[in-house]
């Protein structure tokens, strides 16, 4: 080639090398391929699979064929068309749109859980538990596919919607008492947040008379609301026989609501499984509740827990009647401010366990008193003991003095009708509660106290210190 | 040292008095033959002939190749002809063997080898031609490449006007073998970074220095911009259409006169002056398109929300939340639902903006035997395509020529260039960047408010709840506003002492003076939080920098021939240059609304003020001396002594001096009759420079103002080193020329070398800190090494009667290694990223961890055994979705606690970005009156840190991401290259790693010129030029940013690491020349 040809020669490679790679587009090597499948939707996804024709179908039905198409993040789990063989939807409709909700959860999930337990909500505003490979129970069949929007697993059985605790007792035909008992509770009341007002008096809304209403139910409140689908509860419902007896033992105690403290504690946070049933189960209260599998008739996996219908829940009475405790820091009023007199102390006793009390000291009034309040308390008798300790190290407290116990006879407001009187003689540093005496409660109330001074006004006898008081019930 | 810098000071003007006054004698007895034909000032040929042996021969022009009537032959300072109507000539020789000199005006000046009974054939080019026989004019002197001792690079102009909207440093890319340049962005006016010959230091200043006109001509920009990603180019104030040549210097011989000042090489740039007497006039118009870039490619609105919903999951909120997060939303009767589901915005379209050009210049030459003069003015408007950005520039020059008396000339260059630009932030700023917003906003936002009916307001989106700013409302409200000028004007006189002795002073001023003007809005704006903890809504800046100095040189010159073949020339000279800087800002916030713009509004509480003052003085005594022996055998001996403001007090004088020889082959006896040899010559060079750009206050110790605790203070601000001194580089060159077959081809290759010692470094002593509060000093403790080759081809292919093609092809290698260090090695880091700099390899390399793929599982993840270092020092295992870091060491501690750990340890280098080869193919192809030009540049083997992608890939925050991240990891067992997004990184996939170096080669069809020569009868006009050009038409890369050249920071620290610049934009111009 001649020196001219050679120019030539590499002036149009080099012109070539321009236009060749110039065109060729490097981000389509850069995106490279991997097995995320960013062309499709999960929609085109299972529309394209024809393993799962049925669900398909039931998507198209409902609607979520579009849903699915959307830009959010999805994970499926869609019933092939043999878990879907016996669904019935093919025939009758109704719940089908629930029924493909409880299968598809709004959100991508972690999947570096390892060997934990994921609980996600699906769009039927249900929980499922998740672990790699399970969903709810229920096997994956394959490896998941991960597509534009999400995540698609294939299941081999269907999820169908699952009650709730509330709705299967509801429902239930069981246990008629414990049922239109609780029922009774439920009110309709106007549902503020749907409702328009028609007005307002004094900054409170008001509504038309036929504003949409809601129902609400007091156990909900009290004890637990069984319809939360986010909350895992274990509850027992009695047969009415069963029932009966439990009310039976309770109405001496519980005159006025026997049956509401039957029902109280019923309700376990929790699911407890036959299989890990303990034989003793603590209430949501607190008080423990004697498991006895032989007498469970029959088991519902709710949505939101597990439910045992029993023949037989026989509490223990000591259980069912607790004993009153009133914590001397916690007052409920004073007869006068005495703020800078009032002392709320944090101190050891004598084998080194905290406690706190309260002392008031140097307040200069006669017949000074503090006021408390206790929780229900069953009708029956009760021992009293109380326990002040006084004179320990830095307490300006040290000789000996007398404080008293006014419990009222009512709830009466005006005047403080004395039922029952203690006196307590507070001796420096005894750690030990002293007995004080008897007390019975006529009726199922709350019980209204004072601790009250010596009537004087010298500060060396009218000191007040309390570190508890408590009523323990007297049983047969 | 100030004594003797006012009494250099003086000096000259006392020079100058004695010089008129003796001039007045002298010019009773000038020669009152003196030639009065200074129509042609490069060469005045009167015939003269002396007594010697004849030789004829013949002279052709190239292009036409017809015989040049009244072309100029002879011997230097012996004999000399004019060639007559067919060509010929015959002159007489000192000797029977000599060097002919042959010009004409609009030609190359050659010099042939002559002997006596041989005809000689001559070849001339013409100006346009790249040749070996270029006239370098150096400030000290003329020189013939072809004679040149030193690594000269003569760069031919040919007028600029094949190029637009080029500042002069970007002109020279792809054009000067040797020179990396590396335009800084696509902002017009930016200029590039200029890398001589790779680099020699690390800290003290990478850039050449400029001579323009004989002086100085300072190109830093002093204080930091207040908008970020700029510096203000003073190159830019220099029109290149105003410039007649330029020269680079590369080699110790050629620049050592500049001594500590050379160490970057020097590049030399003379303006145009009159040629002829004739009045001529000269108007160009052109105006041009800017095409918007072409965007990176980003995730929709649809991919995008749910890269998001991923992201909020793993930041710990719950699928509820993220559902009724507003734009998860899919109820329109939702408030804000229209706000999140208007038609998704394509941000990058919103920023970038097609836009055009004009540019108007004109040029007035002419003036009589005493006095000639060139006025040019020019008015240019380039925009960028960052909407609402641009560069007006107003740029005007008077150069004159007098000739006061036979012995008496000067000259006169004023130049007075004004720019305005409106800019915008750019780089690593995530509030206020148009660029880095429109890459990282939300595609489903609008540009506009939305009510909660749908109704889109005219006023335009405020931040938006993903806490990102609407880049719209910055180019809409934003102000970053630069106004600068500069006067840059020197006066010289040459006076003849006699034949051989000349007496030579320049004086130049500069005064530049850049006002920045900046405000972000309140609305549209994310607010920042300052470190008083103030909330800034609105900021407001203005800034003030000045610069001047005051240049002179005196020198004295002597230039004479000995027994005819001594020819000896020699100049000694000193330079006084006093610089002062001064830059004053202010800061200000929280204007009442965002109407009120200027600094005066802001909060009085949280004003900051602030400046710097800068004042340094060199002065130099230098000397050049030049021998040849039969003009084959050149020898150079030059030196400079320098004292510096700037050195420390123990070292307050360097000397560099330098020495080169060259030997003229061609001209031997043994190749004369070598047929087609024009030139072949070999060089070589070797000498000291330095580098002075230390700082001007290192060696003292000072105070810098600090606020604690609301009390203003001063302290310690460094610990003075009152050794310090200038870096000094020992240069050595090699090279050969070769010209053939009648110039149809030349080539020069050189090898060079370089080695830096009492390189500038910090030192950091442990024993220091405490006692001090100062963690480090500055001291000349390192050295390095560098070196390469300087390849140029040049040549002329195709050589017809009507078309021609010239084509050039010129390339830089160099290799950088780092000697020794105090410390071994330091870390510097960059914008996420890390270079270090270590004993035995290049300077600035990417220094990071390697990768190997995504673990598909966690199984994988855990076979592989590997933990994870995270940033709070706990160890954790990977996980399936981790990136597969490469584990290259285990310390000591973790092989007897038998772990792998992939931690710190395992950093290492993962890219370099200094190019393997760079340089530039130009070509020119001539067909009749039609002309078109061709320049590709390329750069090959040098890696880019492509941080924007790293941004955009990281996978761990609301910004918008690349498509890659819908390729992310999702789940168990997947096998893919990208790992999953978690809110925050808490396992750093998103690391300094190799996933973000790439390859920065790149083929560009920089520019393209066509141009057109209308054929004209009109007697007044002279010539009408058509001209089209196109600039980056095409660029071949496989980077995946938006473009691969940028340079963010004139450091070497800064190369190669993409921060989202403006990126290089195509464009295409249209003009018309004049000439009357």
């Amino acid at each position: 080639m001649s020196k001219r040809n050679i120019l030539n020669f590499v002036f149009v490679t080099v012109l070539a090398a321009v236009f060749g790679i110039g065109c060729q587009d490097k981000w389509d090597e850069h995106l490279g391929s991997g097995s995320v499948d960013n062309s499709t939707t999960i929609a085109a996804k299972i529309a394209a699979d024809p393993s799962l024709n049925k669900f398909n179908q039931f998507l198209k039905l409902t609607g979520y064929d579009t849903v699915l198409a959307a830009s959010k993040v999805y994970t499926v789990w869609a019933p092939n068309d043999e878990a879907l063989k016996n669904s019935g939807f093919d025939t009758d409709t109704t719940g089908l749109g629930a029924f493909v909700k409880n299968h598809i959860a709004v959100s991508s999930l972690d999947q570096n859980i390892g060997n934990d337990t994921l609980k996600i909500k699906l769009l039927s505003d249900k929980y499922a538990a998740i672990t790699i490979g399970h969903f709810d129970g229920i096997e994956v069949v394959g490896s998941p596919k991960f597509v534009k929007n999400g995540v698609l697993n294939i299941i081999g059985q269907p999820n169908p919607i699952k009650q709730n605790i509330w709705e299967y007792f509801m429902s239930t035909t069981d246990a008629s008492l414990q049922k239109n008992y609780i029922s009774g509770f439920t009110i309709m009341v106007i549902d503020s947040a749907n409702a328009k007002p028609i007005g307002y008096t004094s900054g409170q809304p008001k509504y038309a008379s036929d504003a949409p209403r809601i129902a609400r139910n007091g156990y909900w409140s009290t004890v637990a609301d069984l319809r939360a689908e986010n909350g895992k509860y274990t509850f027992f419902i009695l047969r009415n026989a069963a029932f009966d007896s439990e009310a039976d033992k309770l109405k001496d105690f519980y005159p006025n609501l026997t049956y509401w403290n039957t029902v109280l504690d019923l309700t376990v946070k929790g699911v407890y499984t036959p299989d890990k049933l303990p034989d003793t189960l603590l209430s949501i209260r607190g008080v423990k509740v004697p498991v006895n599998k032989s007498a469970i008739v029959r088991t519902y996996n709710a949505s939101n827990g597990i439910v045992y219908v029993v023949d037989a829940l026989p509490f223990r009475l000591k259980d069912k009647i607790p004993q009153i405790k009133i914590e001397g820091e916690l007052p409920f009023s004073f007869r006068s401010s005495k703020a800078a007199n009032t002392h709320y102390r944090t101190k050891l006793d004598s084998l080194g366990v905290l406690y706190k009390d309260i002392e008031i000291f140097k307040h200069a009034t006669a017949e000074y008193y503090v006021e408390y309040r206790t929780p229900m308390a069953a009708k029956g008798k009760y021992k009293v003991f109380a326990r002040a300790i006084s004179g320990t190290s830095g307490d300006l407290v040290s000789a000996a003095f007398t404080q008293r116990y006014f419990v009222a006879d009512t709830a009466a407001t005006t005047t403080y009708p004395t039922a029952a009187t203690f006196t307590h003689i507070v001796n420096p540093r005894t750690y030990k509660e002293i007995e004080l005496g008897t007390f019975e409660n006529l009726t199922y109330r709350s019980l209204r106290l004072r601790l009250v001074s010596a009537n004087s006004t010298a500060e060396a006898v009218n000191p007040l210190i309390l570190d508890y008081i408590r009523f323990e019930p007297i049983l047969p | 040292m100030q004594n003797f810098i006012k009494f250099r000071k003086s000096l000259p003007l006392l020079l100058f008095t004695v010089a008129l006054s003796y001039n007045v004698s002298g010019q009773e007895s000038a020669d009152s033959k003196a030639s009065s034909d200074t129509a042609t000032i490069v060469n005045t040929v009167k015939e003269v002939s002396h007594k010697g042996p004849k030789v004829s021969g013949v002279v052709i022009d190239a292009n036409s190749k017809k015989p040049m009537v009244g072309a100029n032959v002879g011997v230097a300072g012996f004999s000399a002809t004019i060639t007559d109507e067919k060509g010929k000539f015959t002159v007489s020789l000192p000797q029977s063997k000599a060097t002919l000199s042959v010009s004409i005006e609009g030609y190359h000046q050659k010099l042939v080898p002559a002997s006596v009974g041989k005809q000689v054939s001559i070849v001339l080019y013409p100006l346009e031609y790249t040749s070996q026989y270029t006239t370098a004019d150096l400030p000290y002197q003329s020189v013939s490449k072809a004679r040149s001792v030193a690594a000269i690079e003569v760069i031919n102009t040919k007028g600029g006007w094949n190029a637009n909207s080029e500042t002069p440093d970007t002109y020279f890319q792809g054009q000067l073998a040797g020179a990396n340049v590396i335009r800084r962005s696509g902002t017009p006016g930016m200029g590039s970074n200029i890398f001589v010959r790779g680099f020699n230091s690390l800290y003290a200043g990478t850039k050449p220095l400029y001579v323009v006109d004989g002086v100085v001509y300072d190109v830093n920009s002093y204080g930091s911009s207040l908008h970020t990603g700029h510096v203000n180019n003073p190159l830019q104030f220099i029109d290149v259409h105003d410039i007649a040549s330029v020269t680079v210097a590369k080699d110790a011989a050629s620049t050592a006169v500049f001594g500590t000042r050379a160490a970057n090489g020097v590049v030399f740039i003379n303006t145009n002056h009159a040629r002829s007497l004739e009045t001529k006039i000269d108007f160009a118009v052109f105006s041009g398109i800017n095409q918007a870039v072409k965007n990176l490619p980003l995730m929709n609105a649809y991919d995008y929300r749910v890269y998001l919903a991923d992201i909020l999951r793993t930041q710990g909120l719950s699928n509820s939340t993220i559902e009724n997060q507003p734009y998860m939303i899919e109820d329109s009767n939702n408030p804000n639902y229209y706000t999140y589901h208007k038609p998704a915005t394509n941000w990058q379209n919103e920023v970038f903006a097609p836009s055009l050009d004009q540019s108007y210049s004109l040029r007035v030459s002419g003036g009589d035997n005493v006095a000639k003069y060139v006025l040019s003015a020019g008015l240019t408007d380039d925009r960028g395509v960052i909407d609402n950005t641009k560069n007006t520039r107003y740029n005007t020059r008077f150069n004159g020529d007098l000739n006061l008396t036979k012995r008496l000339s000067g000259n006169v260059n004023l130049s007075f260039s004004y720019s305005e630009q409106a800019l915008r932030d750019q780089g690593v700023n995530f509030k206020s960047s148009p660029i880095t917003l429109a890459l990282v906003k939300s595609p489903f936002l609008s540009k506009y408010a939305i009510d909660a009916l749908g109704n889109v307001s005219p006023n335009f989106a405020d931040y938006d709840t993903l806490q990102v700013s609407n880049p719209v409302a910055i180019l809409d409200k934003g102000i970053n506003q630069t106004k600068a000028l500069r006067f840059f004007g020197s006066i010289s006189f040459d006076y003849k002492l006699s034949k051989s002795v000349k007496i030579s002073n320049v004086t130049g001023v500069s005064y530049d003076k850049a006002q920045e003007t900046l405000f972000i809005p309140d609305k549209g704006v994310v607010n920042d939080t300052l470190s008083t903890t103030l909330v800034a809504k609105s900021i407001h800046g203005t800034q003030s920098i000045r610069y001047y100095s005051l240049y002179d040189d005196l020198n004295l010159s002597w230039n004479k021939v000995y027994d005819r073949v001594h020819r000896l020339s020699a100049t000694i000279g000193s330079r006084v240059h006093t610089n002062q800087t001064e830059q004053d800002y202010a800061y200000g916030i929280n204007s009442a609304t965002d109407n009120l713009i200027s600094i005066n509004n802001s909060n009085p509480v949280a004003r900051d003020l602030g400046g710097n003052i800068g004042e340094w003085n060199v002065v130099s005594g230098y000397f050049s001396g030049n021998y040849s022996y039969a003009d084959k055998y050149l020898l150079n001996l030059s030196a400079s002594v320098d004292g510096s403001s700037r050195f420390g007090k123990n070292n307050k004088y360097a000397v560099m001096p330098a020495i080169g020889a060259a030997w003229v082959i061609s001209s031997e006896d043994f190749l004369a009759n070598v047929e087609k040899l024009d030139l072949l010559k070999l060089r070589i060079s070797y000498g000291w420079v330095g580098n002075d750009e230390i700082g001007n206050y290192t060696s003292n110790r000072y105070y810098t103002s600090q606020n604690l605790f609301g009390v203003q203070g001063l302290k310690i601000a460094n610990l003075g080193n009152a050794n310090i001194k200038w870096e000094t580089v020992r240069k050595a060159n090699a090279g050969v020329d070769l010209s053939i077959l009648d110039e149809r081809l030349n080539l020069s290759v050189d090898y060079w070398n370089h080695r830096t010692s009492n390189l500038l470094t910090y030192a950091t002593t442990a024993t220091i800190t405490p006692v001090s509060g100062i963690s480090s000093f500055i001291e000349n403790a390192g050295s390095m090494e560098s070196q390469g080759f300087d390849f140029n081809l040049n040549g002329r292919v195709v050589s017809k009667k009507s078309f021609k093609w010239d084509a050039g092809l010129n390339l830089g290698v160099y290799k950088n290694k780092v000697k020794s260090l105090p410390n071994g090695a330091f870390i510097t880091p960059v914008a996420s990223g890390y270079f270090i700099t270590r004993e035995g390899s290049a300077a600035n390399l990417f220094y990071g961890y390697k990768t190997n793929g995504v673990y598909a599982s966690d199984a994988e993840a855990a076979a592989s055994g590997l933990l994870n270092k995270l940033a709070d020092g706990s160890l954790v295992p990977f996980r399936g979705g981790d990136v597969k870091f490469v584990n290259s060491f285990d310390s000591e501690q973790d092989v007897a606690n038998s772990v792998k750990i992939i931690d710190e340890n395992d950093m290492q280098v993962i890219g370099d970005p200094n190019p393997d080869i760079s340089g530039g193919l130009s070509n020119t192809f001539t067909y009749k009156r039609w002309s078109l030009n061709a320049l590709l540049t390329f750069s090959s083997g040098n890696d880019v840190y492509n941080y924007t992608r790293s941004v955009l890939e990281s996978g761990s925050n609301y910004y918008n991401q690349s498509p890659v991240l819908n390729n992310r990891w999702k789940g168990d067992g997947q096998s893919v290259n990208t790992p999953r997004a978690e809110y925050g990184d808490p396992s750093g996939n998103a690391r300094f790693s190799d996933r973000w170096i790439e390859k920065g080669s790149y083929l560009r069809l920089r520019t393209v010129g066509i141009s057109y020569d209308v054929p004209t009868k009109m007697g007044s006009v002279k010539y009408i030029r058509l001209y089209g050009t196109a600039n980056n038409l095409l660029t071949a890369t496989n980077y995946l940013g938006y473009d691969p050249e940028f340079s963010a920071s004139s450091s070497i620290y800064g190369q190669g690491v993409d921060v989202a610049l403006e990126p290089q934009f195509r464009s295409f111009q249209l003009g018309i020349r004049v000439g009357l």
